[in-house]
């Protein structure tokens, strides 16, 4: 990616500031890697533009607080379970693509998130006390996931070692995940994160987006004139392939309050990326600002092959790639008081 | 013998609620697709006030804010506010009407 790309995330997010810088401030969890994956799975509502994957994204999770236990009428029923669902519509090859050609190849992926909270720390005790830790008696609370989700795409590839007419073809992309993650919060403020998942994915971020003008020769059967039609053709040139891949993840977060009106938080990620070859690894941060109580913001620089092992590149600091994440928590859905 | 009166509760916040009571009966509410906890329940008994709790844990700074009908009047024309520090905010209060 070019500076120009950098100074147009630059821009979109100074926008973002200038134009919601009052407000309440609070906190939404909305961190993530330049693919969007994550470990620190956060049981919120929102909805979120992602520019580094060019992807919009609705999640809802369904959570309900204790109640009381008929069966043990001195005790609570703390109803931990929780169940969530993740709908998002991409442009596979990022913003890159979406800018430089005109056009984008659009995919969908849908999860499913089905989790248990206070798993480890509970929150409440079996009485309705709140449970606090330490000296400082602070909260500390935990979520176990589980995800299980699906992927379409439609993709036109251009390979050049085919016979002419097969040169140009399209390829239909099924992919599918699983993840099992689990994250603590820790008073407040400290979060880890850790995460395993199995993933079909492809390669189609390595291959290098192209644009044809195909044009089709009608000759007048005269013989005295020739119509020419033109069509332009923008397709991913390279070897395509798909394959499962194992990805092992770790997110630390640290959040900050100051007294003063903006809060910020800092994001540590590494990734360990398995697949049929040598595995990758892929670290980034970001830093994020909390400015209005419905936007959330950051930039996040990451590097997709921290020690070179599968770059074209050695040059470290051409391995790097900067991303912007915005998320608009959901405003009122029409959803009407009981 | 308490009057009893139809009663909505909303507790609106991106922290996780963890408990609520209103007089002293644990109540269990919902989350909507905004973030907003919601219960309705018709003849509830109530005494002189309408004593609450709610407790909350997440982020710090998180806040939360109570908004209660009774008889579909308002009883928290400002709605009742917490926000969390040290991981959690668990509040007491009692509300006349």
């Amino acid at each position: 990616m070019t500076k120009k790309y950098y100074l147009l995330y630059l821009l979109i997010f100074s926008f973002f500031l200038i134009a919601h810088n009052s407000g309440a401030q609070t906190f939404k969890p909305i961190f993530e890697d330049g693919e969007g994956r994550t470990s620190i799975i956060a049981p919120l509502g929102f909805l979120g533009v992602n520019t580094e994957n060019s992807s919009i994204r609705f999640q809802y999770f369904y959570a309900k607080s204790a109640e009381l236990n008929t069966k043990i009428p001195a005790e609570i029923k703390r109803n931990r379970f929780y169940w969530g669902v993740d709908v998002a519509g991409s442009a596979a090859g990022g913003l890159t693509n979406l800018f430089s050609y005109g056009s984008f190849t659009p995919g969908t992926s849908a999860s499913l998130f089905l989790g248990h909270r206070s798993l480890l720390f509970p929150a409440l005790d079996k009485q309705g006390a709140p449970v606090l830790h330490g000296k400082n008696e602070i909260a500390i609370e935990d979520w176990l996931t589980f995800r299980v989700g699906g992927q379409v795409a439609n993709y036109t590839l251009y390979d050049a070692a085919q016979p002419f007419a097969n040169q140009i073809y399209s390829e239909r992309f099924r992919g599918y995940l699983t993840q099992l993650a689990y994250n603590v919060l820790i008073g407040g403020a400290t979060s880890i994160g850790v995460s395993w998942d199995v993933a079909r994915v492809n390669n189609l971020d390595d291959l290098s987006p192209v644009t044809f003008r195909q044009q089709t020769v009608i000759p007048d059967p005269s013989g005295q004139t020739t119509r020419l039609f033109e069509r332009e053709v923008n397709a991913y040139a390279g070897g395509y392939r798909s394959f499962i891949q194992n990805t092992f993840s770790l997110d630390a977060v640290q959040y900050f309050t100051p007294a003063s009106n903006i809060n910020y938080a800092l994001h540590a990620y590494g990734r360990l990326k398995h697949d049929n070859e040598q595995p990758v690894y892929r670290a980034g941060v970001g830093f994020y600002l909390f400015p209005q109580s419905k936007v959330a913001g950051g930039v996040f620089v990451e590097s997709g092959d921290l020690t070179n092992e599968i770059s074209a590149t050695p040059q470290f600091s051409k391995r790097i790639d900067m991303g912007l994440t915005v998320k608009f928590i959901l405003p009122g859905l029409g959803v009407p008081s009981p | 013998m308490a009057k009893t009166y139809k009663v909505q509760v909303e507790i609106s916040t991106d922290a996780t609620l963890q408990l609520f009571k209103l007089e002293g009966y644990v109540i269990a509410l919902t989350r909507t697709l905004d973030n907003v906890y919601r219960i309705a329940i018709n003849d509830f008994p109530i005494e002189d006030e309408l004593d609450y709790y709610v407790h909350c844990t997440g982020w710090n700074k998180t806040t939360w804010s109570l908004k209660i009908l009774v008889d579909d009047k308002d009883v928290t024309p400002e709605p009742i506010k917490g926000v969390i520090e040290k991981g959690y905010s668990a509040v007491r209060g009692a509300i006349k009407f």
